[in-house]
């Protein structure tokens, strides 16, 4: 193994554990803000995962967390997880159809958190066979857009402060 | 990777906030003959109008939860589940179609039927 290989399997693994305590912390102390929309500060370790490391690194920080937050919650393969991992899901596939060569991480973030909400709507639609669910999204997508700059301007300052420190390994 | 948005990126998302706010105004129009609807798992439990002030008892997965009905308006109290995130949803009315659901009991409230008024 090469050496930036170790460092980025150690920076990989500390970030997909920052995401999964981001994940626990919000839903159990931090709460939905309306309706059933949460701001995703665990988000902010999969962006940052995502300038660091590109789409692999934001991979690999979404699927660990998607299963290991509700693993140690005891909510696996209950409702509300598959309700987390369509919002999860499509909100990666939609980051990795875009280029980040290309777009902002401001822009990634917003159309992440998004998609995000998109996926829980349409799982809530499709798991209770309620079409009336839609009238819900456009208050989940404006919100989105706010969630989406909050986590996407958190992101950008983290990995500012982290690039020099992690030069210096 | 830049971080801040570019202007087609800017003018793609206010594109987007003037889609959904068009989309909220439409919902929002004066409705007729509402009928709310409460299921639990696949089922219909009970079905009521929101202009009749009542209080229903609904039986859930994690110890069922209350729905008052006032003012054509509706809410979740005393509910019986770990998050609380149905009694934080608050008030949903026919204006805003707002879907109340908890998780943990497996229930949804929400608007099934409805005709808008015509002028
Ligand atoms: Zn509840």
């Amino acid at each position: 193994m090469r050496p930036g290989e170790t460092r980025k399997l150690t920076v990989l693994a500390m970030l997909s554990a920052a995401a999964v305590v981001c994940n626990i912390l919000e839903s159990v102390y931090i709460g939905p803000l309306f309706l059933n929309m949460r701001i995703g500060i665990a988000n902010i370790a999969s962006l940052i995962a995502l300038v660091l490391y590109g789409k692999k690194g934001l991979c690999t920080v979404n699927i660990i967390r998607v299963i290991t937050a509700p693993a140690l919650q005891g909510t696996l393969f209950g409702t509300a997880f598959w309700i987390s991992l369509a919002g999860v899901s499509l909100s990666t596939l939609t980051v990795l159809l875009l280029d980040p060569q290309k777009h902002s991480l401001l822009f990634l973030s917003i159309c992440g958190a998004m998609t995000h909400s998109l996926g829980q709507v349409l799982a809530v639609a499709l798991l209770y066979r309620q079409a009336a669910m839609a009238a819900s999204l456009p208050y989940y997508i404006l919100l989105s857009i706010v969630t989406g700059l909050l986590t996407g301007t958190a992101a950008s300052l983290a990995v500012k402060h982290l690039k020099p420190v992690l030069r210096r390994y | 990777m830049r971080t801040f948005l570019q202007k087609k990126e800017l003018i793609m998302i206010a594109l987007t906030v003037v889609v959904c706010a068009v989309w909220i105004l439409v919902l929002r129009r004066p409705k007729h003959n509402v009928t709310v609807q409460i299921v639990h798992g696949q089922e219909v439990v009970r079905e009521f109008h929101p202009d009749e002030d009542a209080l229903y008892h609904i039986e859930g997965d994690c110890g069922g939860l209350d729905v008052e009905v006032k003012g054509g308006r509706w809410h979740v109290i005393n509910e019986q589940c770990p998050n609380h995130i149905c009694a934080h949803t608050g008030w949903a009315s026919p204006e805003d179609m707002i879907v109340i659901t908890c998780m943990p009991n497996d229930i949804v409230i929400q608007v099934s039927e409805y005709t808008y008024e015509t002028r």
